[in-house]
């Protein structure tokens, strides 16, 4: 069950990542300027709740396999996020303020945020930054380019807590974020691909 | 005869008997303290793996914060891998990494402790499997999902877990206490107890990491390893400073004799030192090993033998010197004869140990006073008792008041007596005994039995157990009985076998993603599989050692610990074991002290041949025990079994100054100042030897410098003092004497 709740909230992670942070845009091949990074992401700049699909694939080089699943992410401000997966079994991971939840087909566990072993909480702690969407803080943890139109490089300044290389970011030409590619430190490959997200302001 | 030189004498003789021995002959358990039956009990108890449980506690002194958190999962992740070799599990966090060396065994033998689930079901456990796998995870946690995708591995951690028994909330994944700001990690380690030097390994590894951290303030090792460690080392460490007191005051001593022109004392120590190694080789002989115990407190009892060397010395031509020695002698060699047939192992061999050593003493005294005696004889000094009023009731107070406060005593007669804590240990072991689930624990230890009848008899307790609602723990907790385990392999077999392709054809991603789990479940190796009993499993062995095998019950209440004795009257507990000590050695001293005292008196009276004579031969003895006595509530010293070994010593020593100043005084000899001189130079390098004892830090030690020290000061009051006052004092009211 560890391991589901870390990856689970590693994955929540991510998502909120790239989530919150299309807005700006930039000058091709180059960093992006904060103001232009916010601007990219605009879509997501104030809403009270969001609602999007996602299809995920993790690509594991060594075994030559693709694992795919399919869900719903559901984002209500200002620190609520609830990550469910319908395929191919069903997988729900709650994070609120101060409690951590997954449910599965078999079984539900929850555990108080307070209890978590730090190395977790350190993921929940990004992970609640980019629900808050602190564009500086964002701007200061990664080195944001633009490598093609609408083609966003994060790139950790430190080395990421969350151990993923490289983070890539596909925005939509009507400004939502359609997909987001990682890459883990151990060379795996997590493509997710969103739809359109349902914003309530 | 200065006994300071006998002491490093006897040390130098101590390392030419270990040469001799090899060291292979010594004995430092503590199983020679019971009976052989419950000794052995002990012993097997200390030899399962799963009882090398310590907790490792330390005070962060500061409230921790998130730096201070990451720098301790730091400091168990260095230390695992630094002491992977001494450590069988640290139990940091809830990291499932640091079961992977059992998971493998676990997960293998999942076929074992549960029916296969049918096909339905375990297509949903597949997917589910995937499901999770999907997500971002490290490449350790993904290898575990594809060899487990049962999760089953999640149980055995929560069984692990639960083996701590510790009712600590964990904060941040630690054991950690925040009232006192305390962390605990629960440490089980490969080797048993005994094994000190690996124990210290560890500890200084530990302390190291913990200072390039900054991390620790006070710290300690609770547990059977931390136990030993630290009383071996306050052993050594006391045996080390109490050595070089004793050798600075020997060769004090040694110059003093020189320059008083008595140096021909020094003579007197080889025989004793013979006497000693050669005391050594028989008790080996017959007793196949020697307790170091033996040696640490039976040197005392053969340096009871210098008493008559000395006594010759300073008596030059005087026949009835011997006479005197041999009363004395057999005055000593009763107490030890009579306490030889105790039942304690560590009391026969002890008193097999003083009686041959004095036995050989004497003869060897004998031998040389006989041909020789004028190469050890000395000039007596010009002694003389000085016997007045004043201090025969000084005397009498002491044995009076000593009586009245040994009537009042509760002596600790249970082996803690024997145990040294560190101001950290007391403090940690107090605060930690009331958050342990598992200190009432019972257990039960059974030879090896045939593969199907080992899994019974655990199987058996367990199930019992659980039908009473009592807890337990034995290897039926990770396995059922046999049959059960042929039944649910039998179902796993006939899916596997009859379906192999049903859910995962080869190609497929389950076949391709879960390989290292269809390596192991398919119906070659399932057909190969067979029934286990838990010994060659990593999750189970700590249960079994050599042949034997180890069950245990947790009873919360003395209604459920009544229940377990009553159905497994071979059940024991680690409390009572020890108390089995005290209960033995009191029914035995109950009997043994008046017989020794009646033997000695009657020896006595043979000797003297008037009862007056008789009793005031033993008015040092009881001064001797009296101003011991009267020193504990003035010292707030304990009365345990170490005083009464030390009691023993004096016992011999006083009733030879007794015997001495009886036999001059009623002789009416002029010549008395050989037997006074011998008197007070034997007391003073008694006392010398054994004040340095007192300050040493191990209780053992300085309980038995205190008993000695003391016990040989009243001794000397009552030989100056009392005999020659109530001689005195007998003689104008009788003509007879």
């Amino acid at each position: 069950m560890k391991i589901l709740k870390l990856t689970a909230i590693v994955f929540i992670c991510c998502q909120l990542i790239f989530v919150q942070n299309a807005r700006t845009g930039a000058t091709n091949g180059n960093t992006l300027s904060a103001e232009a990074f916010y601007r990219k992401l605009s879509r997501y700049d104030k809403f009270s709740s969001l609602k999007t699909t996602f299809i995920q694939k993790k690509i594991i080089p060594d075994l030559n396999v693709q694992l795919e699943a399919e869900g719903t992410l559901s984002v209500k401000r200002p620190d609520t996020v609830v990550w469910e997966i319908t395929k191919p079994s069903e997988l729900k991971v709650l994070l609120d303020k101060n409690n951590l939840s997954i449910v599965s087909e078999t079984k539900k566990e929850s555990w108080p945020l307070e209890k978590i072993p730090p190395n977790i909480k350190e993921k929940l702690f990004i992970m609640k930054l980019w629900l808050q969407f602190d564009p500086r803080e964002l701007y200061q943890r990664y080195t944001i380019s633009e490598i093609k139109p609408n083609r966003l490089k994060f790139v950790p300044k430190e080395k990421s807590p969350i151990g993923f290389s490289s983070l890539e970011m596909h925005l939509h030409q009507k400004g939502y974020v359609s997909k987001l590619i990682l890459r883990e430190d151990s060379g795996d490959l997590l493509d997710f691909t969103f739809s359109k997200p349902e914003v309530k302001p | 005869m200065p006994r300071i030189i006998l002491c490093v004498s006897i040390f130098l003789s101590f390392n030419l008997n270990f040469a001799f021995a090899g060291g292979r002959f010594i004995d430092d358990g503590q199983e020679i303290f019971f009976p052989k039956e419950l000794g052995g009990k002990l012993a097997a108890y200390k030899d399962f793996p799963v009882t090398w449980w310590n907790f490792l506690v330390w005070d962060l002194g500061k409230t921790p914060d998130s730096e201070t958190w990451e720098k301790m999962g730091e400091l168990c992740k260095a230390l695992k891998n630094q002491k992977a070799d001494l450590i069988k599990s640290l139990e940091c966090r809830q990291d499932v990494i640091q079961y992977k060396e059992i998971i493998q065994d676990w997960v293998q033998d999942l076929p074992l402790r549960h029916p296969f689930p049918g096909e339905e079901q375990f297509g949903k456990v597949l997917k589910r499997a995937l499901t999770k796998a999907s997500l971002p995870m490290g490449s350790e946690i993904l290898s575990l999902i594809r060899q487990d995708p049962f999760e089953s591995y999640e149980e055995l951690i929560r069984l692990s877990s639960d083996k701590a028994g510790i009712q600590i909330d964990r904060t941040e994944g630690f054991f950690y206490d925040p009232a006192f700001k305390r962390v605990v990690v629960p440490v089980q380690f490969k080797f048993p107890p005994e094994r000190d030097a690996l124990t210290k390994e560890f500890t200084l590894a530990f302390l190291n990491l913990c200072k390039e951290r900054d991390l620790c303030g006070r710290w300690a090792l609770l547990g059977p390893h931390g136990s030993t460690l630290e009383n071996k080392a306050q052993i050594m460490n006391d045996v080390s400073n109490v050595s070089v007191a004793g050798l600075i005051t020997m060769g004090g001593f040694s110059i003093f004799l020189i320059l008083i022109k008595r140096a021909r004392l020094l003579l007197l120590t080889p025989p004793v030192l013979l006497s000693f190694a050669l005391t050594t080789l028989l008790t080996i002989v017959f007793f196949s090993t020697i307790h170091g115990l033996t040696m640490a407190f039976g040197i005392g009892n053969i340096g009871l033998s210098q008493d008559y060397g000395v006594h010759c010395a300073f008596n030059r031509g005087k026949k009835s010197v011997w006479k005197s020695n041999t009363v004395c002698f057999f005055t000593t060699a009763i107490v030890l004869f009579v306490l030889c047939f105790s039942k304690t192992p560590l009391i026969t061999q002890l008193m097999f140990f003083s009686l041959c050593g004095i036995t050989i003493a004497f003869i060897i005294f004998w031998a040389m006073f006989r041909w020789f005696p004028h190469r050890f004889e000395v000039a007596p000094f010009p002694i003389h008792p000085d016997p007045s009023k004043a201090k025969a009731l000084l005397v009498a107070a002491v044995c009076i008041g000593g009586i009245c406060i040994a009537l009042g005593l509760s002596p600790n007669m249970n082996l803690s007596a024997m145990d040294y804590q560190s101001e950290n240990q007391k403090m940690f072991r107090k605060w930690i005994y009331d958050k342990l689930d598992k200190k009432n624990l019972l257990f039960e230890v059974t030879k090896s039995l045939p593969k199907e009848e080992s899994a019974g008899w655990s199987q058996e307790r367990f199930t019992w157990a659980r039908n009473h609602s009592i807890k337990a723990e034995n290897a039926a907790l990770y396995l059922p009985d046999p049959e059960v385990q042929r039944q649910n392999l039998s179902t796993w077999k006939k899916f596997f076998c009859s379906k192999p392709e049903g859910i995962s054809p080869p190609g497929s991603l389950e076949r391709t993603f879960f390989f290292p789990f269809f390596e192991i479940y398919n119906c070659q190796s399932l057909t190969k599989r067979t029934p286990v009993s838990g010994r060659n499993r990593g999750y189970a062995s700590g249960f079994f050692s050599q042949d034997k095998e180890i069950s245990f019950w947790f009873p919360i209440d003395e209604m459920q610990r009544q229940q377990i004795v009553q159905n497994y009257p071979q059940a024991d507990s680690l409390k009572e074991l020890s108390n089995v000590f005290t209960h033995i050695l009191i029914k035995e001293l109950k009997w043994m002290t008046p017989l020794s005292l009646f033997a000695i008196l009657a020896l006595l009276f043979f000797y003297f041949r008037r009862s007056f004579l008789t009793f005031v031969t033993l008015i040092p003895f009881f001064t001797a025990v009296g101003l011991y006595f009267c020193s504990i509530p003035i010292f707030k010293s304990e009365f345990s079994f170490v005083s009464v070994i030390g009691l023993l010593i004096v016992c011999g020593i006083s009733v030879d100054y007794g015997v001495f100043a009886t036999d001059v005084l009623r002789r009416r000899e002029e010549e008395q100042g050989g037997v006074w001189s011998g008197i007070l130079l034997a007391a003073i390098t008694t006392i010398a030897t054994f004040v340095p004892l007192v300050f040493s830090r191990h209780p053992v030690l300085i309980q038995l410098g205190q008993t000695v020290s003391l016990g040989i000061v009243g001794a000397v009051l009552g030989a100056f003092w009392g005999i020659p006052y109530f001689m005195k004092t007998f003689r104008k009211n009788s003509s007879e004497v």
